[in-house]
């Protein structure tokens, strides 16, 4: 096993460590302000993936620029996202507020299913994998035995930017301020004059474009995408959630990362099973969720009594 | 002398930098009725979370009967007889009133499967004295209650639900019993009633020990052995109510140290 | 409101005699108007049961007079199969509905009474057929000890999923089984020991040596060879309904009830939340188990595509239909969730989309369900008062 083997899996790992830990934070975000989980949140990833693909090829059948149809396609995703994220929190989420969780559970879960479908019936051959295109500059990288494309360096970096930047977004702003307020004690936020169903859907809007960009992205790395990847991307996501804390900010980062790590080891460590991909993913999720069912970094306070 | 049914010793407990419990040590014998009195945020009600397994201490110590309580899960404790109300209603709402009560009688029945699906008559025997037992007992409290044992426990006032949540402590048969401000919100009369239905079933049952947190100084007079008084966590008084009236702590503590 | 025992007891007969004439009548039925007007009708009855004085006494008498309404579906079952005994198709989906309901009894009992959300609930039906595979295949045992190992399998499996997690609170179960589905038809696709993508084989049900593939008449009478299975699976949710009927008429019934409702409130009175959660659970993958075993033999077949994840979904949106808890409520469901795509065709390819779409609208205005879960009474000696 050479250095420039485990380089490349490094790299992959990091890749999909980037794009969990962004779905992660919407969940935990979401959690956050509101104490539900919107299970529909991988398949507005999805959503943004194909709000892309559909502006890129409208651009590339009118002018020929790439850079153009790049930036056209990622403010189109970050558009649909957002405006299913809230439509979504607004009418569904908000108003089950005070119903079991299961409910929201269930609605947001039936939410996804009417996204999933209505891409997998709406897009033209929606139920088969779509190819993504590629965008971004093709050269590439040689270290030694390590190559890299510029795109992959480029959409790693810009991942990471969006990570660090909505952290900044979250602990900085006024926005941000709302959000936490919001999630520490929504009434005592309302009190001292925040907007509560303002925050909220920031809120929402704020995860949905994290997913949007994270659909992009994945477009852009894997070259396809399909109309039913949204449901693994929410297990995973959900689970990163999970393991690193729901409702916290840095433990859902770490817990992408950990999740894109174990991935990564087990396709390293057995490399015949790569068939057992998913397989391994799920069971990992299942692990640790049954070993730290309340979380690896924080627990939120208990209820109150 | 024998141990006293109930021996806290240095119980603490932080939420962080908060200290809600600070070093209480408090006995109850069996047959007393300790009045708990004190500010709001002094402490009581999460002297009872503790008590009831629900919040772990972060230091002390608590036995019931010379157990150690915190060795014990929240059910455990439960079924070592603790029984308690909460100071805002816990109702199964859309529940009937008669399930709500059973709760509180479930730990002695027989809960094995088989003696669900397989003995369907002594099951129905067993229900319908359940029945008649609650029915008795609700009829103390309020006659519109017993009366009315099939209708969702969401369908009835405040005050109602309040009674329906001393009946599932009381049908437990507890040894000690916990009430978090069991008169809030009543009128005086009702809260007289109320009381007068507690001292009829505490005179039945004299080996009961009860710990009450009450504001109202008339309720702790009338049915109160003892009273201690928390305040920042700490207790800073026990005694008698003749000398609880008296004492110039309790007076800074709730009429501020200007007084 | 009827106020003597006859005018009561005729309700009781009518109400279910009437509903299972309809569901002859869409057995029976070709045309897309036929179909949309039983549909109707359906929404319409409901609504005048729902909604009116007078329709909400008769639906206050069926509950009332239980047994009469239950005995009149016990008949109307015998007469709709009756009816149909050489039509293969129709039979065929009688059993399937009446197995899908068998399934939804039990996911009924862990989500309405205990409170889990089994988003897996098609894969472990799923589990017991391939148990059924495996057995039959391997084994000499009798088919209903086959049957009653796929519940067994599914339960436990179950069990050891989810005890770690069901001693937490939140949504982590709902997570786990959500993984739990996509794992086991992820596994069951990629590994040949299974048989991979094409599945596995399974001989006919035959208890007791009655080979059900190769019966072709009763006491001289023709009748196809899915009457049988149709008796068999309407006999499993006979037995299935009377089990859920028992656990929420006992000491049981109100110990999950609280511990859904308040773990808290539950706790302090000596439950366990996590022992009464896993009896939930336990009991109602063994149904799930069970009937997805006799689904299976049915079949002749079993592949991994039953275990997906929409599968899932399709099973909770006749659960939520229904009214979580109502059991009736899960038969109607059942029958208008799979009978209807079948046989209104447009609609086939949408049916995800649409229900989800009802569950929605469900769940935001209606969350009971269409039949919501009615008051537990117990006691036997006076009934219901006032």
């Amino acid at each position: 096993m050479d250095i420039g083997f485990l380089a490349q899996h490094l790299f992959n790992g990091l890749m999909l460590g980037v794009i969990y830990a962004m779905i992660a934070l919407g969940f935990s975000l979401f959690f956050g302000v509101l104490d539900v989980i919107k299970f529909s949140h991988g398949d507005v990833v999805t959503l943004g993936a194909f709000a892309a693909l559909g502006a890129i090829a409208f651009v590339g059948s009118v002018v020929p620029l790439p850079g153009l149809a790049l930036v056209l396609g990622l403010l189109a995703a970050i558009a649909a996202s957002m405006a299913a994220g809230m439509v979504i929190g607004g009418t569904l989420v908000l108003p089950l507020r005070n119903a079991p969780p299961v409910n929201v559970l269930l609605i947001t879960l039936m939410a996804g299913t009417i996204l999933r479908e209505a891409i997998r019936l709406g897009v033209p051959n929606g139920g088969n994998p779509k190819p993504f295109p590629a965008l971004l500059p093709d050269r590439r990288i040689e270290i030694g035995s390590f190559s890299v494309g510029i795109d992959s360096v480029t959409i790693l970096l810009a991942g990471l930017a969006v990570v660090v930047a909505t952290h900044h977004l979250v602990t900085r702003t006024r926005l941000g301020l709302a959000i936490r307020a919001v999630a520490q004690d929504p009434e005592v936020a309302c009190l001292s004059g925040i907007d509560f169903r303002r925050t909220v859907l920031g809120t929402f809007a704020l995860g949905s474009a994290l997913a949007a960009v994270a659909g992009c992205m994945l477009g852009l790395y894997y070259r396809e995408i399909n109309f039913s990847m949204g449901l693994v991307l929410g297990v995973i996501g959900f689970a990163a959630a999970v393991v690193g804390g729901l409702g916290s900010l840095l433990g859902p980062i770490l817990g992408g990362f950990l999740f894109a790590g174990v991935q990564t080891l087990v396709t390293i460590t057995v490399p015949s099973a790569s068939a057992y991909k998913d397989v391994a993913a799920f069971a990992v999720v299942i692990a640790l969720i049954g070993l730290f069912p309340t979380g690896l970094i924080s627990e939120r306070a208990s209820e109150r009594v | 002398m024998t141990a006293p049914l109930l021996a806290c010793s240095g119980l603490t407990m932080r939420f962080g930098g908060l200290v809600a419990l600070d070093g209480l040590d408090i006995a109850v014998e069996r047959g007393t009725t300790i009045g708990l009195v004190g500010p709001n945020g002094s402490g009581k009600t999460t002297f009872f979370n503790v008590l009831t397994g629900l919040y772990r201490p972060s230091a002390g110590a608590a036995a019931l009967a010379d157990e150690d309580i915190f060795a014990k899960s929240p059910q455990a404790i439960g079924r070592a007889g603790v029984a308690r109300t909460f100071q805002h209603c816990r109702l199964m709402l859309d529940q009937s009133v008669f399930d709500n009560i059973a709760l509180g009688a479930l730990r002695h029945r027989h809960l094995g499967l088989a003696a669900q699906f397989f003995r369907r008559r002594r099951l129905r025997e067993e229900i319908d004295a359940l029945v008649d037992q609650v029915r008795q007992l609700a009829n103390r409290f309020n006659p519109a209650i017993a009366t009315a044992l099939f209708e969702p426990a969401g369908s009835f006032t405040m005050i109602d639900r309040r009674r329906i949540e001393i009946c599932r402590a009381l049908i437990a048969n507890p040894r000690l019993l916990l009430l978090d401000e069991p008169s809030a919100g009543m009128t005086p009369e009702e809260t007289r009633r109320l009381m007068d239905d507690l001292l009829e079933f505490r005179r039945e049952s004299p080996d009961l020990a009860v710990i009450l947190v009450e504001h109202e100084m008339d309720v702790i007079r009338r049915v109160s052995n003892r009273c201690i008084v928390l305040n920042f966590g700490r207790k800073i008084f026990e005694g008698s109510f003749e000398a609880l009236i008296e004492d110039r702590d309790v007076q800074t503590a709730y009429l501020g140290s200007g007084h | 409101m009827p106020g003597n025992g006859l005018p009561k007891r005729a309700a009781a007969v009518a109400i279910p005699a009437l509903a299972f004439a309809g569901l002859a009548w869409l057995l029976g039925a070709e045309r897309e108007w036929e179909i949309v007007t039983i549909l109707v009708g359906f929404l319409a009855v409901l609504v005048v049961l729902d909604r009116t004085q007078p329709g909400r006494a008769v639906a206050a008498a069926c509950r009332a007079e239980r047994s009469v309404a239950n005995a009149t579906a016990v008949i109307a079952t015998l007469v709709v199969l009756w009816t149909f005994r050489e039509e293969h198709f129709a039979l065929l989906m009688v059993a399937t509905v009446a197995l899908s309901a068998t399934a939804c009894v039990g996911l009924n009992i862990q989500m309405a009474f205990g409170g889990i959300a089994n988003f897996a609930a098609a894969a472990f039906f799923t589990l017991g057929a391939y148990t059924a595979a495996v057995l039959t295949g391997h084994t000499a045992l009798p088919h209903l000890l086959v049957l009653a190992a796929g519940g067994a399998v599914t339960s436990v499996l179950g069990l050891v999923l989810l005890l770690p997690v069901l001693r937490t609170r939140g949504h982590y179960v709902a997570l786990v089984t959500i993984a739990f589905g996509l794992l086991l038809r992820n596994l069951l696709e990629v590994n040949d020991t299974f048989g991979g993508p094409q599945g596995m084989k399974i001989p006919a049900f035959a208890p007791f040596g009655f080979d059900f593939g190769t019966i072709t008449s009763i006491a001289g009478i023709e009748v196809s060879f899915y009457l049988p299975y149709a008796l068999a699976a309407a006999a499993l949710f006979g037995m299935a309904f009377l089990a859920a009927r028992c656990l929420e008429l006992s000491w049981i019934g109100i110990a999950i009830d609280a511990v859904r409702t308040d773990p808290i409130a539950a706790s302090t009175f000596g439950l366990s939340p996590a022992r009464w959660k896993a009896t939930a659970f336990l009991i109602g993958n063994a149904m799930i188990g069970v009937a997805g075993a006799l689904y299976g033999m049915m079949n002749g077949f079993v592949n991994p595509n039953g275990a997906g994840f929409g599968e899932s979904l399709t099973l909770i949106s006749i659960v939520v239909l229904g009214g979580l808890g109502n059991l009736w409520g899960t038969v109607a469901a059942s029958a208008v969730v799979l009978a209807l795509p079948e046989k209104l065709q447009p609609i086939q390819e949408y049916r995800l989309l649409i229900f989800a779409a009802v569950v929605i609208a469900i769940l935001r205005f209606r969350p009971g369900g269409l039949l919501p879960r009615p008051l537990r009474v117990l006691g036997s000696r006076d009934g219901v008062e006032a």
